[in-house]
């Protein structure tokens, strides 16, 4: 069994990850995620929410792919039933993408598709849909010194100690197509390829990365656009500030009918009251992602 | 039960603007429609509709995989739909490695096939993708061809395996589902019968009226003067404009001899049955 520390908990997996990082000092008393193998129900019991490769309840969650079976289980367990030849990186990629969404969701947290750093205002979220450039921005805003904080999707709590809004960590990485590797001028050898079939790599920050949960300070919905040749950002008013939230929920459609979704609404609104939402459109296929971080460096005072 | 009524064709034939047509004809404004707006907005490939509708990250898988998942995704789109959706389509009829076609007949209402001369596809495409003319017909004759293949980076867009271009007008016409067909040139020449054929297809009541205020709102003319005052979404980066000449045999001041003959000796069965080559051989345009 090997254990890492990701989000706020601990997880305990039969395989190494080295895309996660060991527990630290601090997380002592953070609950535990199992994952295990094992034989998993072919279909749920009266689900409340179904899709082409998913049953849910408020309780379960069965994720059917072709690598294989997950079952989510209270938020607390996964168990994986494989494929005869699945490889354990193709497991990896499943487990920490779509069961991971899954898993948060019954733990109650408000997941966005989104990557985020670490500022000393707090949490700077870019959110948006896959090639919109969120993971390329956020990996520009590393190489100029910050710290990440989450890569893919950014879990959100509503604190009540504090009466905030609070933004998880997530992966320490980054995960990066070739061509944005060579525009952020990384040397490839030392990436490890996300798959074997396509040229996506992690990008690891394991050094440069904020391990804790800290206050949610900006969100920008990122999207790339052929309007125009220029950067440009756009204010929205609350109602507006509510949905681009909602769109951009990591696999929204795993809530839908399910009580976790209240929580979602919840914690949204309190997000709008307490953070910068703003849109933010960047020109496709122009390379503008030194200019988009001072863009946001300048919006934010950083 | 709705279903999907797909507008299918070969890239650069006058999809867009059946779109606008229809969009134009179903929105019943006082003003043409705006083209970044478009009441008809869905497209097959969509990237983002894959991931929200499979609940999976398509950025994740390959190009047989997500082919795969492509069925479950329309069924999943018409069992969530409370009208039937009027969807773009560039891929060829094609069947994933189980053996399923892309686009099963169960999500399918009908299918309009909109197909062009491929010698004034050749030198729109050409323009589209702002690659060589040759290039744009060494495509047209691949019957491997895919669009938007995402290998080292993103797009978008899912990769379309388009087939040839005959192979594409094929892959539909003899997909065994209900196929309309029209011919960009038809559209051009006499578009009220064009379009009203479309609609009567479609099992709509045809208002003599609306249909001419479509027509007009969605004039070349119009939509290009909209593309230069606003910009077009679906305008390819690389190229000058999406809108750009619309005229039937425009290829003549483009294309050499040669690339003429390669096109028609790949191409000679399609063009013959569609009309864009006579009895004699000769061409039509």
């Amino acid at each position: 069994m090997h254990t890492y520390q990701l989000f706020n908990f601990h997880i305990h997996t039969p395989f190494e990850c080295p895309e996660l990082l060991e527990p630290d000092s601090c997380s002592q008393y953070f609950p535990s995620v199992y994952v295990s193998y094992g034989n998993v129900l072919k279909n749920l019991d009266s689900p409340l929410n179904m899709g082409p490769v998913y049953e849910a309840t408020n309780e379960l969650f069965l994720l059917k792919v072709g690598v294989g079976q997950y079952l989510i289980r209270n938020g607390s367990e996964i168990i994986i039933q494989p494929a005869h030849n699945a490889t354990e990186k193709q497991l990896r990629l499943l487990l920490f993408g779509s069961a991971m969404g899954a898993l948060l969701n019954q733990r109650g947290y408000f997941v966005l598709h989104a990557s985020a750093i670490a500022t000393n205002k707090g949490a700077v979220i870019v959110m948006g849909i896959s090639g919109a450039g969120k993971s390329t921005t956020i990996q520009s805003f590393v190489d100029k010194g910050y710290k990440q904080l989450a890569d893919e999707t950014v879990a959100l709590y509503y604190d009540k100690k504090s009466q905030q809004v609070m933004a998880l960590p997530s992966f320490p990485s980054t995960k990066l197509w070739k061509n944005s590797v060579e525009k952020l001028d990384k040397d490839m050898k030392n990436l490890t390829r996300v798959s074997d079939n396509f040229e996506k790599f992690h990008l690891y920050n394991k050094t440069n990365f904020v391990n804790k949960a800290i206050p949610l300070f900006a969100v920008y919905h990122l999207v790339s656009t052929r309007e125009s040749d220029e950067l440009l950002m756009e204010e929205l008013n609350a109602s507006e500030k509510l949905k681009t939230l909602f769109d951009n929920t990591y696999r929204r459609k795993y809530s839908d009918k399910l009580r976790c979704k209240e929580n979602h609404f919840t914690i949204a609104t309190r997000a709008v009251n307490q953070a910068h939402i703003k849109l933010l459109k960047r020109p496709d296929l122009k390379d503008t992602f030194k200019e988009l971080i001072q863009f946001i460096e300048k919006d934010l005072d950083l | 039960m709705s279903k999907i009524c797909w507008l299918a064709s070969y890239p650069k034939s006058g999809n867009t603007w059946v779109r606008i047509l229809l969009s134009n004809y179903l929105s019943e404004l006082e003003h043409p429609a705006d083209i970044n707006a478009l009441e008809i907005n869905a497209i097959a490939s969509s990237r983002q509709l894959f991931d929200e509708y499979i609940g999976l990250s398509s950025s994740d898988m390959d190009e047989d995989v997500i082919k795969y998942y492509q069925p479950c995704l329309y069924d999943e789109l018409v069992r969530n739909a409370n009208h039937d959706i009027y969807m773009k389509v560039h891929d060829a009829y094609i069947v994933n490695q189980d053996g399923l076609p892309l686009f099963s007949a169960t999500a399918t209402k009908n299918i309009i096939y909109i197909i062009r001369n491929p010698l004034d596809v050749a030198t729109s495409f050409a323009h589209h993708l702002n690659i060589s003319l040759n290039n744009s017909i060494q495509h047209m004759c691949d019957e491997s061809f895919t669009m938007a293949k995402s290998v080292d980076n993103i797009n978008n867009q899912l990769p379309q395996l388009l087939l040839s271009w005959s192979g594409h007008v094929q892959s539909w016409i003899e997909s065994g589902l209900k196929v309309h067909i029209v011919r960009y040139e038809d559209m051009i020449f006499d578009p009220k019968k064009s379009f009203k054929a479309i609609l009567e297809f479609m099992n709509f009541d045809v208002n003599e009226e609306r249909l001419e205020k479509a027509i007009s709102f969605s004039s070349f003319d119009s939509l290009k003067k909209q593309e230069q005052e606003k910009g077009f979404m679906m305008k390819d980066p690389r190229s000058q404009s999406f809108f750009r000449k619309g005229q039937i045999g425009a290829y003549r001041e483009e294309l050499t001899q040669e690339q003429i003959d390669t096109i028609v000796e790949y191409h000679r069965e399609t063009m013959i049955k569609y009309g864009y080559l006579n009895e004699h051989n000769q061409l039509v345009y």
